[in-house]
């Protein structure tokens, strides 16, 4: 439990180092230092004090209840109470059918007991792990576009008003999480049939299937949950991507279009929830990870777990 | 004496990249009902491959059963598709392996994998099965079974692991149980203890079993006869009563010099000169040939058969050609 308590309290420093480097990097002005090529001197036009003053102040904002406010005297909260949901719903979706499809992808993939592996499949996975998720998406909107043309409406290439809004932003974001877990699934299936306890499970009599359901795939799902901490560091980044070019109001849309206009403050207040957004779900992801994992859970019965 | 087991001429080998390693080159052999057979030899000779063909569990994808007959109870098991040996497999014929640490999985509770066997052979239900597997631990005298059912493998001993490995080996109550080095890995309180466990379950389960080790205290103790392999070939075959005062092969004779004697005080104690041959050639001539103290000038020549010296003892020595040509013919090609 003392572990617990000290992961979450290393998260929160995380999240406020966080937070005072991004205040520093969006509310600095960019002049701040100056170089005078004449006398070969560099002069900062803003001292200590200065720097002080701005964080202090962004941090007031922060906890005066409602996060500052935005040019229009709407508080950041309210303003993002709306916004927030939609990120998550994408997050959510995209882990979740990256999740299934991952999965069955690297049970399809994994060698198991078989002479060779399928070269073929193994390249879908390769392709789909290099792809960027910029061009994929760009090649769905066209794809979309090319389907409008011949008279077929199949699905908005870009806004947020229904569900259907929502498939391809998400199809495109779970592209790559997919194909990292059918890696990840493949790599870990292969070499769990080859450990002795696989071969002890042949010996009593279990078919090919349930050697693979239940001593290979309840043996890997601690590794492949595992995995989803850098999954989730890619998700994240790849929103910014996806959002912007599906012009869809999610945080990461918020929090680049409100900086190019100059409301840095609701900026700060987009960066600031995805961040939290990305040190819960890796919270809950740790949680996860360690609960579907049997021998840690009995570890920790016992109370001989650290 | 009615066969449970009937192996003939078995190869086994393994195919690595441009190599093919001969592991079980020929090999034949029985075991009868209720027979105790020791499969004795150095590390390499083919103990262990021999026993995973007759499990059908020779590892993918670089292992193959080239060519022979497993007949158990008559029937080839090499004719036999992968459903069908799933249904021999734990069930009729079981076995036990080396290493008890590695052999169980780490994220099944003991339990579960005790009654695994019974639930997938039996077709038991889960209550049922587990009332199975509690009796079967307190059988093979797991302290507390209870509380072991509910146990994690890494919260047993070693010892304790491979008694687990014995009940679920023994808890569809085959005909066939195969120890392959199971006692290896323990320490001799342990292996007594273990010993004495499988022939009490022996007796109680009328079963035959097939011991494969290289201890050759643990052939005494229990065996009813000795198969000696070397090289992936049987060199030697005889009755346990015999391998005291009359073995005959070179090897088994080294072997048996190997063993050290309390009363004997020695500075160095004796060990077979030479190393295990390469397997990834096939032999032409005797395996044995080339660390064979008693080696003869026909052994560069001819590869020995198996042959019968006398009741029940087999032998491929050219040594024996003599004796050999006396009783059978010309053996020596």
């Amino acid at each position: 439990m003392k572990d617990i308590i000290l992961k979450v309290i290393s998260k929160i420093i995380y999240i406020f180092i966080f937070l005072n480097f991004l205040i520093l990097v969006i509310i600095i002005p960019e002049d701040w230092l100056f170089y005078d090529y004449n006398g070969g001197k560099l002069y900062m036009t803003m001292d200590k004090r200065d720097f002080l003053h701005i964080i202090k102040h962004c941090y007031k904002s922060i906890f005066d209840g409602g996060l500052g406010t935005t040019v229009r005297g709407e508080t950041i909260w309210n303003y993002m109470k709306p916004i927030i949901p939609k990120s998550l719903i994408l997050i959510f979706l995209s882990l979740a059918i990256s999740l299934v499809l991952g999965i069955l992808k690297g049970i399809l993939d994994s060698r198991k007991d078989r002479e060779r592996r399928s070269t073929i499949k193994l390249m879908t996975t390769v392709i789909g792990l290099s792809f960027p998720e910029i061009f994929i998406g760009v090649l769905l909107q066209s794809f979309m576009v090319w389907l409008y043309r011949k008279g077929i409406k199949a699905l908005p290439v870009g806004g947020y008003r229904s569900f259907k809004h929502i498939i391809l932003p998400t199809i495109t974001l779970s592209l790559f999480p997919t194909m990292y877990i059918a890696r990840v699934t493949s790599l870990t299936i292969d070499d769990i049939y080859s450990k002795e306890y696989i071969r002890t499970a042949i010996g009593k009599g279990a078919s090919r299937r349930r050697v693979l359901y239940i001593h290979v795939l309840k043996q890997a799902l601690p590794k492949i949950i595992g995995s989803f901490s850098y999954i989730l560091s890619t998700l994240i980044a790849n929103l910014v991507v996806v959002e912007y070019l599906f012009y869809y109001p999610g945080l990461a849309y918020v929090m680049l279009f409100k900086y190019s206009i100059g409301e840095k403050s609701v900026a700060i207040g987009a960066a600031l929830f995805l961040s939290i957004t990305y040190f819960a779900l890796k919270l809950i992801i740790k949680f996860l990870a360690f609960f579907i994992d049997p021998i840690k859970r009995s570890k920790l019965r016992m109370g001989g777990i650290r | 004496m009615e066969k449970i087991l009937d192996i003939k001429d078995l190869k086994t080998y393994f195919y690595i990249d441009d190599k093919v390693v001969h592991a079980v080159d020929g090999v034949s052999f029985s075991i009868n009902m209720g027979e105790i057979v020791s499969i004795i030899g150095e590390s390499g000779s083919g103990k262990s491959v021999t026993a995973y063909s007759i499990m059908g569990i020779i590892p993918k994808p670089y292992g193959k059963i080239k060519s022979g007959r497993i007949l158990f109870k008559g029937e080839d098991l090499l004719q036999k598709s992968e459903k069908e040996l799933t249904k021999i497999r734990g069930n009729k014929i079981s076995i036990v392996y080396q290493e008890p640490m590695n052999s169980l999985n780490p994220r099944l509770k003991i339990g579960y994998q005790l009654m695994e066997c019974l639930m997938i052979h039996k077709k038991m239900k889960r209550k049922e099965a587990r009332k199975n597997a509690i009796e079967m631990l307190k059988i093979v005298n797991i302290p507390d079974p209870e509380k072991r059912y509910n146990s994690y493998p890494y919260e047993l001993s070693g010892g304790m692991i491979q008694k687990v490995m014995i009940a679920m080996a023994l808890i569809c109550k085959p005909d066939l149980l195969i120890l392959d080095e199971a006692t290896t890995a323990l320490d001799v309180t342990t292996q007594a203890e273990i010993l004495s466990l499988v022939e009490e379950l022996k007796q109680k389960y009328n079963m035959s079993i097939l011991l494969i080790t290289h201890d050759l205290g643990i052939v005494n103790q229990i065996a009813d006869r000795v198969i000696v392999m070397y090289g992936g070939k049987v060199l030697e075959s005889l009755p346990i009563n015999e391998i005291t005062k009359e073995v005959l092969h070179p090897y088994t004779i080294g072997l048996m010099k190997c063993i050290p004697k309390i009363e004997e005080k020695k500075d160095v104690l004796y060990s077979i000169k030479g190393y295990i041959p390469d397997l990834n050639s096939r032999f032409e001539l005797c395996p044995f040939h080339e660390r064979c103290e008693k080696k003869v000038e026909i052994c560069d020549n001819y590869m020995p058969k198996l042959v019968e010296i006398k009741k029940d003892h087999l032998v491929r020595c050219l040594l024996y050609s003599e004796e050999v040509e006396k009783n059978y013919g010309n053996a020596s090609n």
